[in-house]
């Protein structure tokens, strides 16, 4: 499975980069249309980004240091519900917060077992992404 | 980040691709074995030219690959297409980060 790693620094204090992570406002600062968040484990993690539903369930709220969801696309068979997580790690620095983010679970080179999927998924990102552009 | 701007170009080719609901036609249809133009065509019930022009962009963009069965050309979808699945979301997250940045900077500045 393949993993993507990144991480930026940011001028504010680690307790309003977690809000950003745990509350609906917060979360569509930054992310997404609409948003259904309970920031508990085990609770609803559903975020709409440009009419790609993003499903999972946070699986580790710590607050001020880490955050871990599950996610996936409902319906693909690419990244389905569950498949994958994404990790936000906070860390207090001199400026403010370093935000470390890895993405796990992804799927690999290999030949998928449907190409519908992969290219439903594309589809479904293609016309996000122009979105995005476009706005 | 340059690195990244670079090898987000053929992303932008493939996902240009894929934006249009004739290609993705297209590839619903040769998505499981080789298949001629003319048969394409008659599937996704395009002319001919047109096809072929939507097979081409969807070449050039990695997403199908062309073969020769004697004097027919027949094209199938590249599975490996899928390594811009992986690409996509590796240039979703920075852009994302980048946002979560802008937010929450401004959210601190209003708190004074």
């Amino acid at each position: 499975m393949a993993e993507f790693t990144t991480s930026i620094d940011i001028e504010a204090p680690p307790e309003i980069v977690f809000d950003h992570l745990v509350t609906v406002d917060g979360m569509l600062a930054w992310m997404g249309q609409t948003a259904e968040l309970d920031a508990t484990p085990g609770g609803t993690f559903s975020v709409d980004i440009e009419g790609n539903p993003i499903r999972g369930e946070y699986l580790v709220v710590d607050p001020h240091h880490t955050v871990v969801v599950s996610w996936g696309l409902l319906g693909s068979d690419v990244l389905p519900v569950g498949s994958s997580r994404v990790e936000f790690r906070l860390t207090p620095i001199d400026a403010g917060t370093r935000v470390d983010l890895s993405h796990t679970g992804l799927p690999d080179d290999q030949v998928p077992p449907h190409a519908e999927g992969w290219s439903h998924l594309l589809g479904v990102l293609a016309q996000s992404s122009a979105a995005t552009r476009g706005s | 980040m340059s690195a990244g701007a670079a090898a987000a170009e053929p992303l932008d080719a493939t996902l240009r691709a894929l934006s249009d609901g004739n290609r993705r036609a297209i590839l619903e249809v040769v998505k499981d074995r080789p298949l001629a133009v003319g048969e394409i065509a008659d599937e996704v019930a395009l002319s001919q030219q047109t096809t072929s022009h939507h097979l081409r962009v969807l070449r050039g963009a990695g997403l199908v690959t062309e073969s020769r069965d004697g004097t027919r050309h027949l094209f199938v979808v590249r599975t490996d297409g899928f390594e811009v699945v992986r690409q996509f979301l590796e240039g979703f997250w920075p852009d994302r980060l980048a946002a979560l940045k802008a937010a929450a900077e401004r959210a601190a500045k209003d708190h004074g």
